[in-house]
């Protein structure tokens, strides 16, 4: 979903270790918006 | 990465919301956070508060020189700093930004030539926030009430965009991350600490509007 919407370097870097629930768990995302934005992104229909 | 996050369930049950459900969901957030504006302890199943900052690493010089109430009033899932720098002179955006904390962490990090928005669904959070920002003394700090699948601001206004344990309460995810890509300058960074669904979610929209905030 995340590089759906145009990022790059999309990077699902580690867990927290802080958990909500049991069946849910903390942790930790990274991406960039491209240094040259292209046409790639979702268009979101209001 | 371990195995047991095989997915990252976003968006599934969420496209069958009614306009009811989003009501009832910004409802169960909003008497949630009323009670953790007054203090986070026991409404989270992790440490908050300056032992939920130091199980995290957040920067200890950062931390000690913050009056006690301002850490006292975390509850975040994780550290967005451990993701990668916040520079000086940075534009940064925190969505969500409950209390402030990471907000006035993030103002330190960039210094008076930066400029740091928090910003939060919660009328009551935002309150809490701004009597934390009282406490410290910035400048380059501003509060302002927003939502994330709708953020108040133009194009490319920022640097860097954090948020922590936020999106998971989001029901349009991809509408929100549209946002956060449109706000971001050309090489800007997102840095997120979430939860994530790591089993199946219920059939039933009820059972997931109602346990949405839990």
């Amino acid at each position: 979903m995340i590089r759906e919407a145009g990022f790059t370097e999309v990077e699902l870097v580690t867990q927290t270790g802080f958990n909500s629930s049991p069946v849910t768990k903390g942790v930790l995302f990274r991406a960039r918006r491209p240094a040259i934005s292209n046409d790639a992104r979702v268009e979101v229909s209001s | 990465m371990d195995g047991a996050i095989n997915k990252v369930r976003m968006n599934a049950v969420e496209n069958l919301f009614t306009g009811e459900d989003r009501k009832r969901i910004r409802e169960g957030i909003a008497a949630k956070y009323r009670k953790v504006a007054v203090s986070p302890e026991g409404s989270f199943k992790y440490p908050v508060g300056l032992a939920g900052l130091e199980g995290q690493n957040y920067d200890r010089g950062i931390l000690r020189a913050l009056p006690e109430e301002v850490p006292a009033s975390y509850c975040g899932v994780g550290n967005p700093f451990s993701l990668g720098p916040v520079r000086k002179g940075e534009a940064v955006l925190d969505i969500g930004c409950g209390a402030g904390v990471d907000t006035i962490v993030a103002a330190v990090m960039t210094g008076p030539e930066g400029r740091v928005i928090g910003m939060d669904l919660t009328p009551e959070m935002l309150e809490r926030a701004r009597e934390n920002l009282k406490k410290v003394s910035l400048e380059n700090v501003t509060l302002q009430e927003g939502s994330a699948e709708d953020l108040p601001f133009p194009d490319a206004s920022f640097d860097v965009v954090i948020s922590n344990g936020v999106f998971n309460l989001v029901p349009d995810k991809a509408r929100a991350l549209s946002e956060v890509f449109r706000v971001l300058k050309p090489n800007g960074r997102f840095m997120l600490a979430d939860q994530v669904l790591t089993a199946e979610q219920p059939a039933d929209t009820g059972s997931v509007v109602e346990n949405w905030a839990r």
